[in-house]
């Protein structure tokens, strides 16, 4: 996708046109850099929105045009880090194995984190 | 003799059955390839009916090779080990033939010295095997049964919530191995949904009982394995990929570090290597937790798979979590015991 075409999709949301800009260079950095991954708290962080919400209409959008791909990913309770990674919540198990602490776990909401992959 | 063909018969079903559940269709494969034998099938019951059994029939396939099967499959991984230690001179006298002998007769045992006991789910835990390994290692097999609960279904009516559950009863395969210079490993069949394994170790020192008396035993830390496999991790690269470590200090602090997957390496970010570098300071710090993959070295190189060992939980604890080659699971151990002198 063309810078164009990538300023044409964040721009057709509600994102302030500032936030706007510091997305699209984010988007950029982490297509060059390659395998990145970004919860909402961290580009919040790095975008500055003046509204969330819009941030969170901005990347519907590029998860929409394939730009980024959303998944939801279960973290170890007990170390935080990554054991699965799901297209959405429906399909992620009720019961799950816990690999990092090789046990099975109930998965709850606060296990569960929404990731943007570049 | 009809009677001894029935046991036969009996034990070989039994032995197929416990394959089936321990081992996987390619796996068995792979056992038959080996002994040249014909193993083509697309499941399970036609490779027993169409290659095992056959195989059996004409004697190019032995009982005792189904069960030496079935010790691989079952007794390397899925599994938390915990290790102890004895001064070797005592180790030598606990596995002399003699001694043994005479503990087995006092429980009645003494026939598992010709050969083992195959069973499926028994009442109570139960020594079903007890071998040497080329004179430098005894070891004591057990078997137990164990369960767990499964949720099927759950009703909500207003404010009274109804949750159906199954128990499932399972069969459990621990083991204790003596090494000759004084190592005791036990292997305890890894629990579904707990990481408490007290109760486990208590009952498997109550089935040895004077086989392999406790109170002489003390447990062997791995403390020192963990820190220098994080001190080192720029040596070991080659042959371990790190998923997550805790660590702390003298002064109390903490500072964990993951990954945001299992295929990901946490020393090849940057700034997570930087900071795990800096407070691995000598002395004063230690490793309690670490999540690792390791790819065997063979002439220096690391093979394609990797397997995956925790290190946490007791000071002496840690675990394979999925079930792996003898190989591999002696060379785990190996290197283990290497990073902790």
């Amino acid at each position: 996708m063309s810078l164009q075409e990538l300023e044409n999709v964040i721009g057709n949301t509600p994102i302030d046109r500032q936030s706007g800009k510091r997305l699209v260079h984010l988007v950029e950095r982490a297509k060059a850099e390659g395998h990145k991954d970004y919860t909402f708290d961290l580009l919040i962080q790095e975008v500055n929105p003046q509204s969330p919400e819009a941030l969170a209409l901005a990347m519907h959008a590029l998860v929409q045009n394939g730009i980024v791909q959303r998944v939801i990913r279960v973290e170890s309770p007990t170390t935080h880090g990554g054991i699965g990674d799901f297209s959405s919540v429906a399909e992620v198990p009720k019961e799950i194995h816990d690999w990092r602490a090789d046990e099975d776990i109930q998965v709850r909401p606060e296990n569960l984190h929404v990731v943007y992959k570049f | 003799m009809a009677d001894q063909r029935k046991e036969s018969d009996r034990n070989i079903r039994l032995l197929l059955s416990l394959i089936e559940r321990t081992s996987t269709l390619e796996k068995t494969k792979g056992f038959l390839a080996a002994r040249k034998l014909h193993f083509s099938a697309g499941s399970w019951k036609e490779l027993v009916e169409a290659r095992i059994e056959p195989a059996l029939q004409s004697d190019a396939l032995a009982a005792d090779d189904l069960l030496e099967f079935l010790c691989e499959s079952e007794e390397h991984g899925g599994q938390h080990i915990f290790l102890f230690r004895i001064d070797p001179d005592t180790a030598k006298q606990l596995a002399d033939r003699v001694r043994i002998r005479v503990e087995l007769r006092r429980r009645g045992l003494q026939t598992l010295l010709d050969r083992p006991l195959i069973l499926d789910k028994p009442e109570a835990p139960q020594i079903v095997d007890v071998r040497w390994e080329q004179e430098e290692r005894f070891l004591v097999k057990i078997v137990e049964p164990r369960s767990f609960f499964r949720q099927i279904d759950e009703r909500r009516e207003g404010n009274i919530i109804t949750t159906v559950r199954e128990e499932i009863i399972f069969r459990a395969v621990n083991l204790l191995r003596l090494h000759s210079d004084g190592l005791l490993e036990m292997r305890l069949q890894s629990h579904k949904n707990s990481s408490q394994y007290s109760d486990d170790i208590n009952r498997a020192w109550d089935v040895v009982g004077t086989i392999l008396p406790r109170v002489q035993f003390v447990e062997e830390a791995i403390v020192a394995a963990k820190t220098f496999m994080v001190r080192e991790q720029q040596k070991l690269k080659d042959e371990i990929r790190y998923s997550d470590s805790l660590l702390k200090d003298d002064n109390g602090y903490v500072l964990s570090a993951a990954t945001p997957d299992q295929d990901s390496n946490l020393f090849d970010n940057s700034a997570a290597a930087r900071s795990l570098e800096q407070f691995m300071r000598p002395g004063g710090t230690y490793c309690e937790r670490l999540n690792i993959w390791v790819s065997p070295l063979s002439g220096g190189q690391p093979s394609k798979s990797s397997i995956h060992v925790r290190l946490a939980g007791l000071p002496n604890e840690f675990a394979l979590t999925t079930a792996c080659s003898k190989q591999d699971y002696e060379y785990v151990l190996a290197r283990i015991r290497e990073c902790n002198r």
